[in-house]
Order: C-alpha cells, then sequence, then structure tokens
C-alpha cells in the first residue's frame, strides 16, 4: 500500500471538519443567557437609611422621548408584579416605601429598554419628580442583540446632595423570547438583590 | 530561538533523501495549571498533525500541528470583582493551537513496536473566551512553548503504523494570559513514505 498526499490532505480535512462538527456551542436556552449586573457606591452608608420611595410605572426606554411628553411604560399587568416583587426584595432589606420622593432617604428607579446601544438617558424621570428631570444612570454600555434589561437604580436624596447621586445599580439583562417572561425577570430581581447584602438596613 | 528554526530547517532541507513519517492522531487534553483551573474538564476535541524526516534511521525532525479545544459550562454563580457582581451561567473555552519544531528519537526503528521520545520548541496560540449572557470577554496569547513527548509505535505494515503518544504542552506567560499548560494523550495513525 503506498501512502498519497492527497491521501493525507483528505483526513486532514476530514479530522478538521469532524472537530468543527462537534465544537462546543455553549448556552441551550433562553434562561442560560440571563445575566444580572449590581454596582454600589461604596462610600454610601446604607445601614444609616431606611427610606425609600419608586414610581408606580416602569419606565420604558426607547430613545424617542419628546421634550414636555410622558414616556412610554411597561404594560399591566406585568408592571405591577415586577414592582411587587422589588418592593417586596426591599422590605425584606428592612426598607419602608413612602410616598413622597422628596422625604425619602433614597429613590428606586425602574426602567426597561430592549435597544442596543446605552450610554446614558436623560429626561425620562420629569413626570415622576422635577428635581429628578435631567439625570441620567451609569449602566455601562450595552451591545445587545434582541435583549431586554430592566435595569433598577438607587438615588440619594437629601441635603448632603447637591444632584442626584447614583449609589446602586442593577440591570437584569436575557435575551428576549416574546412578550414579558415575568417568572424570568422576577428571578432576575431577587438575584439583583440576593447578590447586594449591603443593602440590608437598619 | 531563531538559530534552532535555522539549524531545524537546515537538517530537513539536508536531508532531500530517506524516509518521512507522517502522523494524524485523536488529541485528548487535560488542562494543567491556570488552564486547568478555567476549564476543569479534560477536552475530548482535538487532533494533531506531526510530521518527520528521518535524518538517521531513529533520528526524525519535523513539526508538530494541533488544536485542542477545552470546554466547560459553569452552574449559575455570582462573580464579584470590587464593588461589581455579576450572576449567570458562564461557558468557557480554551482553544490551543500548538506549532512547533520537533525532534524524535526512535529505541528500536524497523522493529514492530517501536517506542520513541522527542522534544518540541515553538509557539503555542492560546485563545480563551468567557462567555456570559450576550457578552463575551476574549484574551489571547502566542506563548513560547516547550513539549516534551514519549510515545510507541506499533507497526501494521512497512507503510503505516498505530501510534499512541503523550505530549506535555507548557507554554509560558505571555498576551493576556499566564503560562498555559496541558498533557495531551494522543492516538492515530503513522504514515511512512
Amino acid at each position: 500500500m503506498k501512502f498519497r498526499f492527497k491521501n493525507l490532505l483528505f483526513m486532514i480535512a476530514m479530522t478538521s471538519l469532524l472537530l468543527l462538527g462537534c465544537y462546543p456551542q455553549g448556552a441551550e436556552y433562553y434562561e442560560d443567557l440571563d445575566v444580572v449586573y449590581t454596582n454600589f457606591d461604596d462610600t454610601f452608608n446604607f445601614a444609616s437609611t431606611g427610606t425609600y420611595s419608586m414610581p408606580d410605572k416602569i419606565v420604558k426606554i426607547d430613545g424617542n422621548v419628546a421634550d414636555g411628553e410622558d414616556p412610554e411604560f411597561v404594560q399591566e399587568p406585568f408592571n405591577s408584579q415586577m414592582l411587587a416583587r422589588i418592593k417586596s426584595n426591599m422590605t425584606a432589606l428592612g426598607w419602608t416605601e413612602v410616598d413622597s420622593p422628596d422625604e425619602a432617604d433614597v429613590v428606586l428607579f425602574p426602567a426597561t429598554w430592549t435597544n442596543t446601544t446605552i450610554y446614558y438617558w436623560y429626561d425620562y424621570w420629569c413626570w415622576y419628580y422635577p428635581y429628578y428631570c435631567g439625570w441620567g444612570w451609569g449602566y455601562p454600555s450595552v451591545s445587545a442583540y434582541t435583549t431586554g434589561t430592566l435595569v433598577m437604580t438607587l438615588v440619594a436624596n437629601g441635603p448632603d446632595y447637591i444632584e442626584p447621586t447614583r449609589v446602586w445599580t442593577s440591570a437584569v439583562n436575557g435575551l428576549l423570547s416574546g412578550a414579558y417572561d415575568v417568572n424570568r425577570v422576577n428571578k432576575g430581581i431577587d438575584q439583583a438583590f440576593e447578590q447586594s447584602p449591603y443593602l440590608k438596613t437598619n | 530561538m531563531k538559530k534552532i528554526f535555522i539549524i531545524l530547517f537546515s537538517v530537513i532541507a539536508l536531508s532531500s533523501s530517506g524516509q518521512s513519517i507522517t502522523a494524524i492522531q485523536y488529541s485528548m487534553g487535560f488542562g494543567s495549571g491556570d488552564l486547568g483551573d478555567f476549564v476543569g474538564q479534560p477536552s475530548f476535541r482535538g487532533f494533531t498533525i506531526d510530521y518527520r524526516k528521518l535524518v538517521q534511521p531513529n533520528i526524525g525532525v519535523g513539526f508538530d500541528l494541533g488544536w485542542n479545544v477545552f470546554y466547560e459550562e459553569k452552574s449559575y454563580d455570582t462573580y464579584t470583582a470590587g464593588t461589581v457582581s455579576y450572576s449567570g451561567k458562564q461557558y468557557r473555552y480554551n482553544n490551543q493551537f500548538p506549532m512547533l519544531f520537533a525532534a524524535d528519537y526512535y529505541l528500536k526503528p524497523g522493529e514492530q513496536i517501536n517506542p520513541f521520545a522527542g522534544l518540541g520548541i515553538g509557539t503555542m496560540y492560546s485563545l480563551r473566551n468567557t462567555d456570559m449572557g450576550m457578552f463575551t470577554v476574549e484574551q489571547d496569547a502566542w506563548n513560547f512553548a516547550l513539549r516534551p513527548e514519549i510515545g510507541v509505535l506499533f507497526e501494521a505494515n512497512p507503510n503505516m503504523s498505530l501510534a499512541v503518544t503523550g505530549k506535555y504542552y507548557y507554554g509560558f506567560e505571555a498576551g493576556d494570559l499566564p503560562a498555559q499548560s496541558y498533557f495531551a494523550l494522543n492516538v492515530g495513525f503513522v504514515f511512512t513514505k
């Protein structure tokens, strides 16, 4: 039997194809791609605070809000279901909700978006309280595909702060599977608080 | 390094006559050191192609090319760095592409069972991806690499043998990565021309 060079090339090609064919593919399900991000200001003393306020609507960030207009909001019942989950987590950490953001130690801003690149968004909170008009948060820019993100941000209030100051940011990000999957989002909300034990207040 | 390559090239070029052997082998990888820490699972995806010119009946010089893919799916977990925490499932990939000049010494040339030992020197391209959600962190390095090897050839006929070899790749720290090392167990065919 004489071994030929073209036989060798054929075997190399077959071996390469075989290996490429079984290259590991990673995630299989939408849930496998869910990520929860949190960051906080380690100079802020959460334990010395205890009250928060929160809008009763979750803003939908679409980049098209016009001056003087209210933004779009997440539709019901998903809006209420997510807000209830956020509140139960805040309560479990010792926080008390108050009606007026003016009286609260911190304000929690919930928002969602489904677009591509986000840097800083302004003018989305004017409808809630004038003080927060023009404020933007610092979730890192995201180059996404068709992902959905729920962002929760705690902003400190009070005489120590000349302007709204972000002390906690959380982003629950996942590949969109169609309509809102509240179970996936709620799981992400729970995780955001679970990995932020420093939020516990006295 | 450059001198070694020149000497090896010269030896191969001057040995225009004589036999050559080509080995195509399936390769299983077992990470060690940093690679083993990053991917705890062994790799069952890999192959090597080795070529040797027999400059003496018991000495072959040539090159090795290879590819091993290490992969591990980590369970849902939380990773914290400073004030930042991420939770999710991580999918870790480590691709190793060794490209080495090599020399082997055959203990029983011409016999049915022919053990051998060898040494390789060259480079190894390491490509590491850490996937989490829709994001990936990519790190790579061109490591200067050394590779000792032992193996046995089982002659099936004058033109073909079966081979079982063990290789240890060590790529020194470079680029984005610390030293990358792994042990490879290879089985395959050796063709003699």
